[in-house]
């Protein structure tokens, strides 16, 4: 006979009405079922075992917090193992589970409420195939556990397990056990801690570091060959470079020499104008003197036909030609004062 | 319904391209909409591979094919001899490996990292990529492949619920910091503090040791004369009993210059809010601990590298926040997997800062929220320790890099720059870390030593610390340097330990006639062959990667095949065979 489940979360325990109506409403909705319950966490240690194909309900009764506490995958197989085809898991289902569900074979409700397992006995195409490509057996319901390697030594005694059969149980125990081997990492000093040849890794072929890489996409904007001296160049390309480099500082050179003189003509312009705007003020009133921002701009080299041939010297080198005279100097936007401290320190 | 868990993303990376490449990659992903956890090898807690179902590894390959510094203790931990052949029976995985065809041992980390996950019951979801810098296009074209391949795999095998469609490639998503300021708090005096601010850092487990050293000498060890400062910076560890050994390394925490910072400030419109408190609330976990006296500009200062070449990740973020239409399209262009070459010329070959770029970039507009993901973390700088192993005292041996490009500032690194700010008296934090280059050096065997320029670093160390545990032992020196009365590191010390017969030295001087290292071996053939070969002796290389170490090598090879008559196939797995003995270690950055 069909029997439902009720799945306790321990902190439940501690609340008896809220179980008993639980129960109440499960019987009452299934007349003619048998019902056991048990703390989850004992399912999930395997310290209570469930038997396989005997339930058509699990209903798991937690508090709204424990939502966030994951399900582990061995917990999952357990019980879709537990459930008989057709049957469902519903109460409290966990967040951030749904992968693992599938991966055991549970088929999720569109509403997101329960988890079933499906009529047929043999296991759904899975939503996410996970398996290795080269893997064309019928689709398995969970991951395989046990490669058997010769030489490092497996969790468990491997002759207890066959692929087909790999059980549940065991599984949650493992990620337990899986545990250990990361918590000695904490402590680097451990003595006895041997190491594998890290070259033999390279050498071995059974590993299957396969030899198949993804190709490179061509090339198809330009076609031409990156123009890159390497860290080391021979091929006279390095030297190339830094001709090309020596021709722009010398052009800038000239430039900002240009910009050099003309500022001092700009502002030997500005300090006649501004001592007759000094003397004016102080002929009319004395009072305090304000500039005016075309004054404060007058220093601004940008204004009008400097912008240079094609218009786009001025904004910078991301949108100068090659071969751009003004490459290598900063952008000099139109309207912003150029100041000759902009260019560096070291002029 | 559908995948909801994580997707892991990690990373080991020496320059910070593999590093690059997973942010590129989880962006994308996120676009997908999936979940993604992004860290060094490193810092992911290891013991939750067990939750997961899918893991990609990006990892590029350090000098002698090991595995880069930021996953040795993933690797150590993944060696373990005892772990189980089903231990990741769970997880599904692919890798992209950054190499370099003209090295030996070319991938050789991603492709170990991959065979061991593979060995410990891990299966691929995806054929896993390897990209190779010496490709005409460089790593950028297979890195598109193996993305395009990793994303419709995902799709396929970890399909999300149905209903959730990508998100359009226009919208932004979600910060994942809040910075917040405390505007109602008093106004930090930000720049008066900054050296202290440096020094008061909050830790947490993710962070490294930092210790704190005041600064005791900070001394040219070249002429003026000469085109390079090099700099002997001792320090002092003033709280602690130091522990280190020949080979480890200093780790300096350096701050960016104000200057630079104001620009920035004053370029974002952020100078009325830039010394307010500030709290950052999400997952920002700076190296060496947060600085404690949080405001925007200690933040930028402390913690964000804006002097650093932008990458591709940088562009893919910047053009959503610039206002004008051709500056938008401009940035998007750089951040197009094809637009690598364009990149390159832009922000690679004359290193352009990410600060220049803003200043270029006039309508771009950073949100605070942003900007942790926009601007890379200052990561702390490396140091070999050249002084031997001592309680309380440390020296480092540290080359000022200056130098010209095309853009017109002179380009200077960020932390030789910081490191010239500092003057005895300050105060500042560090952290040792172990490398273990030495472990098998550090016996009474004899052992040859070639260290061109500050590769001379190191060897310090190593020879100061056998002369005093292994009095007997036969030390051989090849220092490389341009002058022998300009650049000589430590020159004096070498004459003198010569005279005291405890060190041979066979110095090179490159601009004296003298030749490199590699021509100062050969005419030393005869020693170096009996002390390596029939001594049973270790070669100890240190210095700059590149054409020296492979130069170094074949001379050795050459000297090992005419002294012994073998061939050269024959002296080539001779050298092998050292270097898998450890014999043959090669420091080299």
């Amino acid at each position: 006979m069909p029997s439902i489940l009720l799945l306790i979360h321990p902190t439940v325990v501690t609340e008896p009405e809220r179980v008993e109506q639980t129960k109440r409403f499960l019987i009452a909705s299934n007349p003619e079922a048998d019902l056991v319950q048990h703390v989850v966490d004992r399912v999930a240690l395997g310290q209570q075992t469930l038997d396989a194909n005997t339930y058509k309900l699990i209903h798991y009764l937690a508090p709204e917090e424990a939502k966030q506490n994951k399900f582990t995958s061995g917990l999952i197989a357990q019980l879709y193992d537990s459930l008989v085809p057709g049957g469902q898991f519903t109460g409290l289902i966990p967040a951030d589970c749904a992968l693992e569900a599938i991966m055991a074979g549970f088929v999720i409700a569109d509403d997101d409420k329960s988890w079933q397992k499906p009529q047929s006995t043999k296991p759904v195409p899975v939503a996410v195939p996970l398996k290795s490509r080269s893997d064309n057996k019928s689709p398995t319901r969970r991951l395989p556990l046990f490669k058997k390697l010769a030489s490092p030594p497996t969790l468990t005694d491997s002759s207890e397990f066959d692929e087909d059969d790999s059980d549940s149980v065991e599984q949650s125990r493992l990620k337990e056990t899986k545990l250990v081997f990361f918590e000695d990492s904490e402590s680097d000093t451990e003595i006895g801690d041997s190491y594998i040849d890290e070259n033999e890794l390279l050498k071995s072929a059974d590993l299957g570091l396969s030899e198949n890489l993804v190709a490179p996409v061509q090339c198809t904007t330009t076609g031409k060959k990156r123009r890159k001296a390497c860290k080391d160049c021979t091929c006279g390309l390095r030297e190339k470079e830094e001709e090309e480099e020596r021709k722009q500082r010398s052009v800038q050179e000239s430039i900002l020499s240009k910009m050099a003189r003309s500022a001092t003509d700009e502002a030997i312009q500005i300090e006649k104008r501004l001592q007759a705007k000094r003397d004016e003020a102080r002929r009319k009133l004395g009072e305090k003197i304000k500039f005016s921002d075309t004054d404060m701009t007058e220093v601004d080299f940008t204004i009008e036909g400097k912008t240079g041939g094609c218009n786009s010297c001025a904004l910078g080198d991301a949108f100068r030609c090659d071969g751009c005279p003004f490459l290598g100097l900063p952008a000099f936007k139109p309207g912003q004062v150029v100041t000759l401290d902009s260019f560096g320190e070291d002029i | 319904m559908g995948y909801r868990k994580p997707i892991v993303i990690l990373y080991g990376s020496e320059t910070g391209n593999s590093e690059d490449y997973a942010y590129c990659l989880s962006r994308k992903l996120r676009y997908e909409r999936y979940s993604l956890t992004v860290c060094s090898l490193d810092e992911f807690d290891l013991k939750e591979l067990l939750d997961i179902n899918c893991l990609i590894i990006i990892c590029s390959t350090a000098g002698q094919g090991e595995i880069p510094r930021n996953g040795r203790k993933f690797w150590k931990f993944m060696l373990k001899k005892r772990l189980p052949s089903d231990l990741f029976s769970h997880l599904r995985i692919s890798s992209f490996g950054l190499g370099d065809s003209s090295y030996p041992k070319y991938n050789s980390a991603v492709r170990k990292i991959h065979a061991r996950f593979l060995q410990l019951g891990a299966k691929e979801f995806c054929m896993r990529g390897e990209g190779n810098e010496q490709a005409p296009e460089g790593v950028e074209p297979f890195y598109i492949a193996w993305e395009e391949t990793v994303v419709s795999s995902l799709k396929a095998q970890f399909p999300l619920s149905t209903n959730l469609l990508p998100v359009p490639e226009t919208e932004l998503l979600e910060p994942a910091t809040v910075l917040k300021l405390l505007t109602q708090n008093k106004a930090l005096d930000t720049e008066k503090s900054s050296k202290m601010d440096a020094i008061e850092r909050h830790m947490d487990h993710h962070s490294q040791m930092v210790t704190k050293f005041m600064v005791l000498e900070n001394k040219r060890l070249t002429t003026e004369d000469h085109f390079q400062d090099v700099r002997l910076l001792k320090l002092k560890s003033v709280d602690c009993m130091l522990s280190y050994e020949p080979g480890d390394l200093l780790a300096l925490y350096p701050a960016n210059d104000l200057k630079d910072v104001n620009a920035l400030i004053e370029l974002q419109g952020w100078t009325n809010i830039a010394d307010f408190p500030l709290q950052i609330d999400g997952p920002f976990r700076a190296p060496g601990g947060l600085i404690q006296n949080l405001t925007l500009k200690s933040f930028i200062m402390h913690h964000l590298d804006i002097m650093s070449i932008p990458r591709r990740s940088f562009f893919s973020l910047a053009w959503h926040f610039a206002s004008d239409q051709m500056e938008q399209d401009k940035l998007r262009e750089f951040s197009k997997l094809n637009g690598s070459e364009q990149l390159y010329d832009y922000a690679n070959r004359p290193r352009r800062s990410i600060l220049e770029v803003l200043q270029e970039f006039s309508s771009l507009k950073i949100p605070l929220n942003y900007l942790p993901e926009l601007i890379p973390q200052l990561k702390p700088r490396l140091f070999s320790i050249s002084s031997k192993p001592d309680k309380s005292i440390i020296e480092l041996t540290i080359a000022i890099v200056e130098y010209r490009t095309i853009i017109r500032r002179l380009r200077r690194g960020v932390c030789t720059r910081w490191v010239k700010t500092l003057n005895s008296g300050d105060l500042i934090i560090s952290s040792v870390i172990k490398n273990q280059m030495a472990h098998n050096l550090m016996n009474d065997r004899p052992i040859v030593m070639i260290g061109p320029g500050t590769g001379i670093a190191p060897i310090k160390s190593v020879i100061e610390e056998s002369i005093v545990r292994a009095p007997s032992r036969s030390l051989c020196l090849f220092p490389g340097h341009r002058y022998s009365n300009k650049d000589y590191l430590y020159g004096p010390i070498w004459s003198q330990l010569e005279r005291e017969k405890k060190l041979l030295v066979f110095p090179s001087f490159s601009r004296e006639g003298s030749g490199y290292v590699q021509d100062t071996l050969y005419k030393n053939k005869n020693l170096i062959n009996r002390l390596i070969v029939l001594e049973n002796g270790s070669i100890l290389l240190c210095g700059s990667s590149g054409k020296m170490p492979t130069q170094v090598r074949l001379t050795l090879e050459a000297i090992f095949a005419e002294m012994n008559h073998w061939t050269e196939d024959e002296a080539h797995r001779y050298l092998i065979a050292l270097e898998d003995k450890g014999n043959y270690v090669q420091e080299t950055w």
